[in-house]
């Protein structure tokens, strides 16, 4: 018995088509991922105006990184969490990972436990993982207020007071900066409460999806700098590269990634300007045939 | 067997399995989608207990003493009482209480997000700045003034000097759905990187 529902055959060459390009689209991203082929590279003023932001941070006020990221958008968020972690431990920026997705602390603990262990960082002075809060806006505004007070542990359960590194903070004014790094609309809330309420400067770090909606934040001066999905990271990584302390390891390197990243672009942009051409020709061969 | 190799393993099948669907739909594809979904959600429910309610309400009420976190657990319930008629004023009762307080906060909130916004609106156009400022500003300004005409339905376009500017904010706002696209494009090119470079590397530790 077969209830197979037979295709007409210009669905089934479709079909074929699609089948061809993504297999041509997954080639070429893995030549490009495996031999380091280099594509012109610019650094542009949203990763630069981060990275600037991040290193006039003082010393004695720790930076909330906001991990509101899963795996669902771990090609994008996870390079970027580790470009700031690394920028973060060779600034000597203290740092606490902070999250209202239950999963983004948990993978920003084993890239900083990884750094931290390579670059020779204690746990508690460079940096504390409080882990995940479920969203609520009291909670926001008690941060707001007073931090250790309204989250109280760290994700092991150690009082946050006691952490030497959060001993010096009290309220969001103690905070050097806050970075959130998401693929949802969590922007707003510490641009309203954090930015907003006492200054507190704000950096972004979204998927490529959500930048867009971010620009007029930058252009009236809400946040400071913005990681744009993937090419940010690779912004990052290069300005990185450029320190003279750069002592780098990447378990998903964002150069790399950007590179296989542009060669399915220039794919696709081929595929749009072949498929019009196909069309035109197509659509004028059958007036003339008309 | 490596516990590593047989993670990668494990994960480099459910990859393929999902990316499977572009070859045609399939029963391994289901299955696989239906772990996924099975795995998220208890994955979120274990961290909610272990990292929220065990430490912040359960051990104060339970270990420390701290009894009157009980009646976070009767308020909790109350919005349950949304499913019986005769005691659904109770869960009214509640929601009223948060939509109230949550209206007080975002409307302060509303303010610090857009008015600074508002107020970048306004740029020079004439004074002193280096000519690509000053381009920059124009694209601004006419950009906000023809889209916000093109929004305007008040009245019928019927001046040409209105239709014309609603035209161009038209032509504006697809400009700006073009470069939206082009940034969706990227995030989901680059999710498709990772996981080709998941399969190919196996998690390993390169310096760039």
């Amino acid at each position: 018995m077969s209830d197979a529902i037979t295709e007409r055959p210009e669905v089934t060459a479709q079909r074929r088509q699609s089948r061809i390009i993504y297999a041509i689209l997954a080639g070429l991203m893995a030549i490009f991922l495996l031999f380091e082929l280099k594509l012109p590279f610019l650094v542009g003023p949203q990763a630069r105006g981060l990275y600037e932001a991040v290193e006039k941070v003082p010393a004695q006020k720790p930076i909330l990184l906001v991990l509101n990221w899963a795996p669902g958008t771990y090609g994008e968020n996870y390079p970027q969490t580790e470009a700031l972690i690394q920028h973060f431990f060779l600034a000597r920026k203290p740092f606490a990972i902070f999250g209202i997705d239950p999963v983004g602390p948990s993978l920003g603990q084993e890239i900083a436990a990884r750094q931290a262990e390579r670059l020779g960082r204690t746990y508690g002075v460079d940096w504390v993982n409080i882990g995940y809060r479920p969203l609520q806006l009291p909670m926001i505004l008690g941060m707001t207020r007073d931090l250790p007070g309204t989250l109280k542990r760290d994700a092991q359960g150690t009082e946050l007071a006691t952490l030497p590194l959060m001993r010096g903070v009290h309220s969001a004014r103690d905070l050097g900066m806050i970075i959130d790094v998401t693929p949802s609309a969590t922007l707003d809330i510490w641009i309203q409460y954090f930015h907003g309420a006492v200054g507190t400067p704000v950096g972004y770090a979204p998927t490529a999806v959500m930048a867009p909606e971010a620009y007029p934040y930058l252009q009236s001066k809400q946040i400071v700098g913005m990681l744009a999905g993937i090419k940010g990271a690779a912004e990052y990584a290069a300005l990185l590269q450029q320190r003279p302390d750069a002592s780098l390891a990447w378990k998903y390197p964002p150069m790399r990634a950007m590179n296989a990243v542009s060669i399915a672009h220039v794919l696709i942009v081929v595929l749009i300007v072949l498929g019009n051409y196909q069309y035109f020709t197509r659509h004028r061969r059958r007036e003339e045939q008309a | 067997m490596n516990l590593d190799l047989a993670i990668w393993a494990l994960a480099a099948l459910s990859t393929l399995a999902i990316f499977s669907i572009l070859y045609r739909e399939n029963p391994v594809y289901r299955l696989f989608e239906h772990i996924f979904i099975g795995l998220a959600t208890g994955y979120g429910i274990s961290i909610l207990w272990t990292q929220v309610l065990l430490p912040n309400w359960w051990t104060p009420m339970a270990g420390d003493g701290k009894w009157p976190w009980i009646f976070a657990l009767v308020v909790g319930l109350m919005f349950y009482t949304i499913y019986t008629p005769r005691y659904a004023w109770m869960s009214r009762l509640l929601m009223a209480t948060l939509m109230g307080m949550s209206a007080g906060i975002f409307f302060q909130g509303f303010a610090r997000l857009y008015i600074p916004q508002l107020a970048a609106s306004f740029l020079p156009l004439v004074q002193p700045e280096p000519p690509y400022v000053l381009f920059r500003n124009l694209v601004i300004v006419v950009t906000i003034v023809t889209v916000m005409t093109y929004f305007f339905f008040s009245f019928e376009h019927r001046s040409k000097v209105v239709r014309g500017s609603a035209s161009l904010g038209r032509w504006l706002l697809m400009i700006a759905f073009g470069a939206i696209f082009g940034s969706t494009v990227m995030a989901r090119m680059a999710l498709l990187t990772y996981r080709i470079w998941y399969l190919l590397q196996g998690r390993p530790e390169i310096g760039t």
